[in-house]
C-alpha cells in the first residue's frame, strides 16, 4: 500500500539556543558527525519568540539525504529521498536506531535533557484507479449533502489523539497525529519530476506538550524510539487497511 | 482546533519556519499540492523562495562553469564575483541561501568548492554572515586538502575581523607552509588590533 517515503523526521525539543554557528560549535559538530560526511550550512528561524530571521546551525549531506537542523529549542533530524527510481529512507525502525545514535552524538557533546520527542513520517500511497480512489472519501467522511452529491477532488482528514506512553519511571501522554489527503501531487527530485493524484499519509507521534520540564535523557529518547517505531508501524497498517477497504 | 493543531503537532521546520508545509525547494525536493485554492501566496518567505528558485535554474550553472573556467588571482575581480554581487544587490537573503546550497553539494568538487570560497572572501563578512563564517570554518576543518584550508585562511586574512583573528590563532595545521601563513596572517591580525598575547611574547 505504500509506494513511496517522502521523508521521516525526528524531533528533540530542549534549550539549544547555545548551539549557535560560533567557530567551536561547527567544529564540534564537524567532529561529531566527519564519519557521515556532513556539511555545515546555515537556515533561517523565525518562531514565535524571535519574528526576525536568525542563521542557526544544519548540517547536511550534499545530496540532501540527511539534515540536522538545530534551532533554537528544537533538534530536528530529517531523512529525505535523492531519486524518485527508488526509495532510499529504508525502513522506520532503521531509521529510530539511526537517529538515537546522531542524538546521542549531540548530547554527549552538548549535555541536555528534552521535554518532548517526535517521530513525523510522510508517505505516498500507491495510486490507485479513479474508482478505487473515489471510495477512500465515504470511508473517512460523512459529509453534507453537496460534497455527497458532488464529491471532492482534493480533501484532507486529520485526527489528533492521545494515548498513554509508560516508559520506566515515565508516564507520559503521546500525542498521535495522522493526516490523510488527497492531493494533485507534483514532486520535483532534481531533475525528476512526478505528477499524480493519490493519496498521502502523514503521521506525526509526539509526546504531549504540558509537562514542559527538561527530563528526557538520552536513555528515554533511546527507549521513545525503539517503541515508537513499532507503533509507527502497526498504526500504518491499521490506517492503510482501512483506506483500502 | 486551531489551538490543538498547534500544540500537538510537533511539525518540521521548513528553512526555519514552523509552518505545516514540509518541503521546501531549497531542499532540492518540492511537493506541491496542486489544489483549487486562489488564496493569495505572496509574502516575503514566497518571494524569497521564488528568488532561490530562480537563482538555481538560471545562474547556478553560469556560477559553476565561471568558476571552474576563469583564470582566478588574488586581488582581481572576476565575473564570478560579479555575478554573485549583483544578486546579493537583488535579494541578498536568498542568494546567501543558493551559495550555501551550491558550497553542500560541491563539498567533494575541489574546484567549485575553492571557486565559492574564494568569492565569498571577496564580498562583505556582515553581509554574509553567518553563512560566510561557517563556510570557511568548514574548509579549515577539511582533512584531505591543504588548498581548501588554505582558502578557508585566506577568506579569514580577507575579513580581517577580531573574530577572524580568534579563529585563525587557535588553529593549528599539520602542513608546516600553511601553518607559517596562519602564524603570518595571525600576527598581522594582532598588530591591526593591537592584540599582544602570551605566543607572540
Amino acid at each position: 500500500m505504500i509506494d513511496f517515503g517522502l521523508k521521516y523526521q525526528a524531533s528533540i525539543f530542549l534549550v539549544a539556543n547555545d548551539i549557535t554557528p560560533t567557530p567551536d560549535n561547527i567544529t564540534t559538530l564537524i567532529d561529531l558527525f566527519r564519519d557521515k560526511e556532513l556539511v555545515p550550512n546555515t537556515f533561517r528561524e523565525i518562531s514565535p519568540g524571535s519574528p526576525a530571521p536568525r542563521g542557526r546551525l544544519r548540517l547536511s549531506s550534499p545530496n540532501n539525504e540527511w539534515n540536522i537542523k538545530i534551532a533554537s529549542m528544537r533538534i530536528d533530524i530529517e531523512k529525505n529521498p535523492i531519486s524518485l527510481k527508488e526509495n532510499n529512507l529504508g525502513n522506520v525502525n532503521d531509521f529510530c536506531l539511526e537517529v538515537t545514535d546522531f542524538f546521542g552524538r549531540i548530547i554527549s557533546k552538548f549535555p541536555k535533557k528534552a521535554n518532548r520527542v517526535s517521530l513525523g513520517t510522510i508517505f505516498l500511497l500507491k495510486e490507485m484507479a479513479e474508482s478505487n480512489l473515489s471510495e477512500v472519501y465515504p470511508r473517512l467522511f460523512k459529509p453534507p449533502e453537496f460534497y455527497a452529491t458532488s464529491p471532492p477532488f482534493e480533501w484532507n482528514w486529520r485526527s489528533a489523539s492521545r494515548v498513554p506512553f509508560i516508559s520506566g519511571e515515565f508516564n507520559e501522554n503521546l500525542n498521535v497525529i495522522t493526516q490523510v489527503n488527497r492531493a494533485k501531487v507534483e514532486i520535483g527530485l532534481n531533475d525528476e519530476i512526478s505528477f499524480s493524484d493519490r493519496i498521502q499519509l502523514s503521521l506525526d507521534l509526539n509526546t504531549s506538550q504540558e509537562n514542559t520540564e527538561y527530563r528526557f535523557d538520552i536513555d528515554f529518547i533511546t527507549t521513545f524510539y525503539q517503541k515508537i517505531s513499532v507503533f509507527h508501524d502497526d498504526l500504518v497498517v491499521k490506517i492503510t487497511e482501512f483506506i483500502n477497504g | 482546533m486551531d489551538n490543538l493543531r498547534e500544540n500537538t503537532s510537533t511539525g518540521t521546520i521548513n528553512i526555519g519556519l514552523y509552518e505545516p508545509e514540509v518541503f521546501s525547494e531549497y531542499q532540492g525536493f518540492s511537493i506541491t499540492d496542486k489544489s483549487a485554492t486562489t488564496e493569495g501566496l505572496v509574502d516575503e518567505n514566497f518571494v524569497n523562495e521564488e528568488r532561490l528558485k530562480r537563482l538555481k535554474k538560471q545562474f547556478t550553472r553560469e556560477l559553476i562553469t565561471l568558476i571552474v573556467d576563469e583564470d582566478f588571482e588574488y586581488g582581481v575581480d572576476t565575473k564570478a564575483d560579479a555575478l554573485v554581487r549583483s544578486q546579493m544587490r537583488l535579494n541578498a537573503l536568498a542568494t546567501k541561501s543558493w551559495l550555501n546550497g551550491i558550497f553542500v553539494e560541491n563539498f567533494s568538487n575541489i574546484p567549485v568548492l575553492l571557486g565559492i570560497l574564494r568569492v565569498v572572501a571577496r564580498l562583505d563578512y556582515s553581509e554574509l554572515y553567518p553563512e560566510s563564517h561557517i563556510m570557511a570554518v568548514a574548509a579549515l576543518s577539511y582533512k584531505n586538502n591543504v588548498e581548501v584550508q588554505e582558502c578557508g585562511v585566506r577568506a579569514f586574512e580577507s575579513w580581517g575581523t577580531v573574530q577572524s583573528l580568534k579563529i585563525l590563532e587557535n588553529l593549528k595545521v599539520s602542513t608546516q607552509w600553511l601553518q607559517e601563513y596562519i602564524d603570518e596572517v595571525v600576527s598581522d591580525l594582532r598588530k591591526e588590533y593591537n592584540v599582544s598575547t602570551r605566543q607572540e611574547n
